[in-house]
């Protein structure tokens, strides 16, 4: 089978794009979704609480009515879709092996593949607790999708270990369906999620929020009886004597997200070791050329705002390929990060014919800083500087390219992205 | 009631009865298994290094030495005929020091009297060709080009697959607390239950002492179990080891090995220490950092973060040191087959032959079964859909269209498997046995997205409400009930 466009994952990133590839003049027949799950929709669908939507819409509702609104909009341009259907590789002649229930084992040739496939959670494994692997033990995703989508409880008195959005997402989801949550267990001395979803998910729920604190022990021999949670020093090591059991019949973790890039594995697509998603130019295009990315396949995204931005430039950037696919980048500038900054998106910048057009360079920072300048340095030079103030890990920055930052980065073998920690005014420290 | 009678009966369905039950079936015996756990591997089968020892280890003239060189030979033939996943990955022992090298040699030497074949030290330069991950630090090593992996529990499965399909009949759950003999028949209780058999083997691991108590028999050694604890690697960390790495053994034991899988993952362990329970399983946080300080010795920049899920496994361990398996000395036709700690798993497919040798000297007439099915099932050895080539999986789907898909995406497993592997000749009932016959939900995301879906696939085949489905025994519900 041969089709124009196949988008592979129809979360938020998959689904936008498909949009956003029609908005820019692509035939709705031209593309292909392949969805693996029997809904379109991904990870939205379990997301039943509300702050979806804010920049796509313009306004929030929850992630299974974002799902529902643009999987209508799929179906009334009548783009076709796939679901139950699980993509088995991808190669660099953009083959791709799919087994679905509609068409069994076959391989589509594609003209351009967009990779949407988002995320994973990470295991237990990475945070070797001791004990037994009895029953009762899930990480927050899978107890999302238990409550919310099979209606099935995992407990009735839970601990929570990790803070992160999520975790205080189900901890309050399994409140709210009459389980008890006994505590939520932060390793760090602060929240990793955000100060509203404290408020929001815990306080008012009474679930109390133990800091410094990890759970270092799973006990019960078939279902989980008890976990022994120990408070942990600095470098996160569990401080001995300090352990405390707390009889719970389950137990959730969130050990963080991982972009899925599993399949791609084989296809020569080089990955960045700190996103775990594919090396981008501004286009989202990889280094396989006709082959794009967006959303959380990219990514770790705090909010799916962004990732409907990146979905939108996908969308266009697709259509200018195919209308001349053999087109090359007269140069590129690769982006170089200093400390503090923990990883930036694009990777580089491909200049045309036409020049660097305007575009976005996202970024994340490393720690939590109160005032922090953001510089842009290309030859040690500066050729851009924001001050950006408070700054944390949760949240992407962004450095507009205008048309003027463009001539400045012109010409450059690699810029590099600097942040700097200002102390009383004019003071900065350039210590990690 | 009436009691079933066996010609033979063997206690424990870990490696060693399988094999036993595996070559018995190919014979006009009536025979049978009981298992005290609800699965086949429940004990140290389940979880231990997956490693065919070439034989160097154990000392010129023990029973383990002999059958662990033997064992390995077969090995290959025998995972063949039953579609197991083996590789000949080879081993090396890598040195340090000048000590080491000594201690190279002699376990060279041990090794070539014992009758492993193919022996060869090498140096630095070699060593880094071969394992270019290992450390600097390493010097030498000696290379065993027949050692080899395998999955232990798979190799069980598929053992007593093949005895239950040639019709060796299989009790789970099933405890042995007393055993009676009238001077023919012994009669093996588990509560209420019984069955009564002529010939009976003792192979029930980690156990043995306490069923040869039983019969009024001590053993002349103890049996002493010792916890082993491992880290297993996400797939992507394949490149670590191409081949089983360990460290000189020092007074200090064996030391940790890393090692590819025959799944493509790679392990990293064990330690070794005495426990006070047979069944204390558990991981500690001083066992992994143990584990993790013992592997950067052999690959410093292992990348341990990329830990998928950590075990433990009980082992055997008995004081002589040695294998023991004979005829009871006091009781007539009841054999142990007792002390199988590494490198049982090795030894196995020879410690079947020993065991077959003993009952045919204790006078089990050994006839061959007509229509004796060499395969695990009647159609053959079952192939997953991640094993199949394409035609196959062409074939597969339009046969059965559950084999379009795939429940498991870490490991490539379909609906199709998982019900197969709910109807084979010793049927999955729980999350966790159609895991470890499928790999479903064994990849890097631990079944977190895979569990329910497998949990409702088992709901329906038996007919039972979803928060009835079990992790692996009768108290391990995976969910608590309906929201509200």
């Amino acid at each position: 089978m041969d089709k124009s466009i196949v988008i592979i994952g129809s979360g938020p990133a998959g689904l936008i794009c498909a949009l956003s590839c029609c908005q820019s003049g692509i035939e709705p027949s031209d593309i292909l979704i392949i969805e693996r799950d029997s809904e379109l929709g991904g990870t939205l669908n379990q997301c039943i609480h509300s702050g979806f939507g804010k920049s796509y819409l313009d306004e929030v509702v929850t992630g299974t009515e974002l799902a529902s609104m643009l999987s209508d909009a799929i179906r009334q341009l009548e783009i076709e879709y796939i679901t139950d259907s699980t993509v088995l590789s991808v190669d660099k002649q953009k083959r791709i092996r799919v087994v679905s229930p509609k068409y069994g084992y076959c391989t589509i040739k594609a003209e351009a593949i967009v990779l949407a496939m988002g995320c994973r959670e990470k295991t237990k494994g990475a945070l070797q607790i001791g004990g037994t692997r009895p029953a009762g033990v899930f990480s927050a995703g899978a107890v999302q999708r238990i409550v919310n989508l099979k209606g099935y409880m995992p407990g009735k008195k839970t601990v929570v270990l990790g803070s992160g959005d999520l975790a205080m997402i189900v901890a309050r989801r399994l409140a709210l369906e009459g389980g008890s949550v006994a505590c939520v267990c932060e390793p760090k001395e602060y929240a990793e999620g955000s100060d509203e979803h404290v408020t929001e998910c815990l306080d008012n729920f009474e679930i109390p929020l133990y800091y410094s604190t990890t759970v270092t022990k799973i006990l019960g021999k078939e279902r989980i009886e008890a976990v022994e949670i120990s408070k942990v020093d600095k470098r996160g090591k569990s401080i001995k004597g300090t352990e405390q059991k707390i009889k719970c019949d389950s137990f959730v973790y969130q050990c963080g997200l991982v972009p899925e890039n599993e399949i791609i594995k084989e296809t020569g697509i080089r990955l960045d070791t700190r996103t775990k998603g594919a090396y981008v130019n501004q286009y989202f295009e990889t280094n396989v050329k006709g082959i794009f990315t967006c959303g959380n396949a990219v990514r770790i995204h705090d909010l799916v705002d962004f990732i409907v931005e990146e979905a939108q430039i996908v969308g266009a950037s697709v259509k200018k390929y195919l209308e001349d696919k053999t087109a090359k980048p007269k140069s590129t500038v690769r982006i170089k990060n200093s400390d503090k900054i923990l990883y930036s998106v694009p990777q580089h910048l491909d200049e045309y014919d036409e020049g660097i057009e305007d575009c976005v360079i996202y970024f994340r920072v490393n720690g939590k800083y109160d005032n922090l300048l953001i510089t842009l340095k290309k030859d040690g030079e500066e050729i851009y500087s924001r001050e950006k103030g408070k700054m944390s890990w949760l949240e992407t920055g962004k450095i507009l390219v205008t048309k003027e930052l463009a001539e400045k980065i012109k010409g450059a073998k690699e810029i590099v992205i600097c942040a700097q920690e200002k102390k009383n005014g004019n003071d900065t420290d350039n210590n990690s | 009631m009436a009691i079933t009678s066996y010609d033979v009966v063997i206690i424990g369905a870990g490696i060693s009865g399988a094999i036993t039950a595996y070559n018995i079936a190919k014979y006009n015996i009536k025979a049978a298994v009981l298992e005290a756990g609800i699965d086949v591997a429940s004990g140290s089968t389940r979880a231990n290094s997956a490693i065919v020892h070439a034989g160097y280890d154990a000392k010129e003239g023990t029973l383990k030495a002999q059958l662990n060189v033997r064992g390995c030979a077969l090995m290959e033939d025998l995972t063949k005929t039953l579609g197991v996943h083996y590789s000949k990955c080879g081993s090396l022992v890598i040195g340090f020091t000048e000590n080491d090298l000594e201690h190279l040699e002699l376990l060279k030497a041990r090794g070539e009297a014992n009758g492993v074949p193919d022996l060869e030290i090498i140096d630095e330069k070699r060593l880094h060709e071969l394992e270019p991950r290992v450390s600097k630090n390493a010097k030498h090593a000696l290379v065993a080009p027949s050692a080899g992996i395998v999955c232990p529990y798979d190799l069980a499965y598929a053992l007593c697959e093949n005895a239950a399909t040639n019709g060796v009949k299989f009790y789970f759950e099933f405890k042995v607390s007393k055993i009676d003999y009238d001077g023919e028949y012994y009669t093996l209780c588990c509560g209420k239950k019984k069955v009564r058999a002529k010939y009976v083997v003792n192979a029930a691991g980690l156990f043995v002492d306490e069923i040869a108590g039983m019969v009024g028999e001590k053993l002349p050694f103890d049996i002493i179990p010792r916890r082993g604890e491992y880290m297993l690697l996400d797939k992507g960390e394949i490149g670590t080891a191409s081949h089983t790495l360990f460290v000189t053994p020092s007074e200090k034991g064996k030391g940790i090995l890393i090692s590819p899988t025959v799944d493509g993952n790679v392990i990293v362990g064990p330690n070794a220490n005495v426990v006070e329970s047979k069944a204390d399983t558990s991981v500690t946080e001083e066992g992994l950092e143990e584990i993790a300080e013992g592997a950067k010795i052999i690959v410093e920049d292992i990348n341990l973060d990329a830990t998928i899920t950590t075990f433990a496994g009980v082992r055997a361990t008995p004081t002589s040191g040695d294998f023991y398996i004979q005829e009871s000395e006091k009781f007539k036709n009841f054999i142990h087959v007792a002390g199988i700690e590494s490198p049982g798993l090795a030894s196995a497919p020879a410690v079947g032959e020993y065991v077959l040798d003993i009952l045919k000297s204790c006078g089990l007439p050994l006839l061959e079964k007509s229509g004796y099915i060499s395969t695990r099932t009647k159609d053959g050895n079952c192939k997953q859909f991640y094993e199949m080539t394409e035609e196959e999986r062409v074939n597969a789907i339009s046969k059965d269209p559950r084999y379009a898909k795939v429940v498991c995406r870490c490991e490539m497993v379909t609906e199709g498997d998982v019900i197969d592997a709910l109807r084979r000749p010793i049927p999955s009932k729980t999350v966790d046995m159609v895991k470890r016959r499928t790999r479903a939900g064994m990849g890097r995301c631990q079944g977190n997205y895979c569990r329910s879906r497998i949990a409702e696939l088992i709901a329906e085949e038996f007919n039972i409400p979803l928060s009835e489905v079990k992790k692996f025994t009768s108290n391990s519900n995976i969910l608590y009930g309906k929201t509200k």
